[in-house]
């Protein structure tokens, strides 16, 4: 029993230095071959766990191949655009200028029920809202829509933004410490941040998330344990 | 580009890990083949004495490279040539000469298998495929 729990931890450190090395793509949407190798790797990390006559290099070294060739590809599909067609393939157009490219459609084997589907997740409920859609290589439906049935922008109304506008949120201090990298980010002193505390009756470690934007417009929670 | 450079020096180490493991796996099978070998000559020329040596030797031989071959190779086959090896000594010690001699033979062949089976030929690649897919 002891074996199995030391051989799940290693394959668990390995698991993530690998999902760490192949980087923030694995986790966002997969591509095919993105896919592909993490339910690999998956299934791969179970042997060695399951059965202790198997050697534990007979799950690392299949592992690390996958991270290492799915580097490898990355950087090859990165530099050549036609490793990257062969690997991922590429986008397709489905409704074009409020047309359905039936033809397209067949192709994908992307059903009308499919498509209706990918459109009521971008909250369009009616196909005749829809200037342009294009299936993505990770299978996900991106959507155009014609120009009356666009969300209302700062730009349509000729709205000038104000500073507070302009000014994104930022952590600066979390679970008790200081986000320094925050400071710089913002253009704010510690010292700013010290009197705030200093006047919110609160110190460092009490504060459980502190963010501020630009404008020094703040938001304190403070721990509750 | 960082990832790269780790991409390829991951590549690095398994191929070196590869080559470190076959060359060690065959050095070991060979070794105690060679000792196994040894071990039989004598008691097939009724060198009792010496083939008590010998198989001695290839026990302790066996106790010493087994933690190596455990490293690269299935258990469930290190662990029957095992079993085969510490079977020696009493057949030995009972002169059971049929058993004695098919124990070593089947050590040498399943030696001889595991050497086979780690060698990456063609037919060990696709057959081991097969073999997975239930054909």
């Amino acid at each position: 029993m002891s074996l199995v729990f030391i051989r799940t931890v290693l394959l668990y450190i390995l698991i993530v230095f690998s999902l760490r090395i192949m980087g923030k793509r694995q986790l966002g949407e997969l591509q095919p071959s993105d896919l592909v190798v993490t339910i690999l790797i998956s299934n791969i990390a179970t042997l060695p766990i399951e059965d202790v006559n198997i050697p534990l290099i007979s799950g690392v070294i299949p592992i690390l191949t996958f991270v290492a060739l799915e580097v490898l590809i990355s950087v090859i599909s990165l530099k050549w655009d036609g490793a990257r067609k062969l690997v991922s393939g590429s986008p397709k157009i489905i409704i074009q200028n409020g047309v359905i490219n039936q033809k397209e459609l067949k192709k994908l084997r992307f059903s009308i029920d499919d498509l209706m589907e990918q459109l009521r997740s971008k909250d369009v409920f009616d196909i005749a809202d829809v200037d342009f859609a294009i299936v993505e290589t990770t299978g996900q439906v991106s959507i155009y829509k014609k120009f009356a049935k666009q969300n209302v922008t700062a730009q349509m109304l000729s709205v000038t933004p104000s500073k507070q506008d302009l000014s994104f949120p930022y952590i600066l201090i979390k679970d008790g410490k200081i986000n320094y990298e925050g400071l710089v980010l913002l253009n704010l002193e510690k010292k700013w941040l010290e009197n705030v505390l200093k006047n919110e009756k609160i110190q460092v470690q009490d504060v459980f998330l502190f963010t501020a934007d630009r404008t020094q417009k703040y938001s304190l929670i403070k721990k509750q344990y | 580009m960082s990832r790269l450079v780790v991409a390829m020096v991951i590549i690095g180490l398994i191929i070196g890990i590869c080559v470190f493991s076959l060359v060690s796996t065959y050095r070991i099978c060979n070794q105690i083949d060679a000792q196994a070998q040894k071990a039989l000559e004598f008691y097939l020329a009724e060198d009792y004495q010496n083939a008590e040596v010998e198989t001695q030797k290839l026990k302790n031989l066996w106790q010493e490279k087994e933690h190596t071959l455990v490293l690269y190779v299935r258990h469930n086959v290190v662990d029957e040539i095992g079993t085969n090896v510490f079977k020696l000594q009493s057949y030995l010690q009972y002169r059971d000469t049929p058993q004695y001699t098919a124990c070593i033979q089947t050590i040498q062949s399943l030696l001889e298998d595991l050497l086979d089976s780690e060698t990456p030929f063609y037919y060990n690649i696709l057959s081991s495929f097969i073999a997975q897919q239930g054909f």
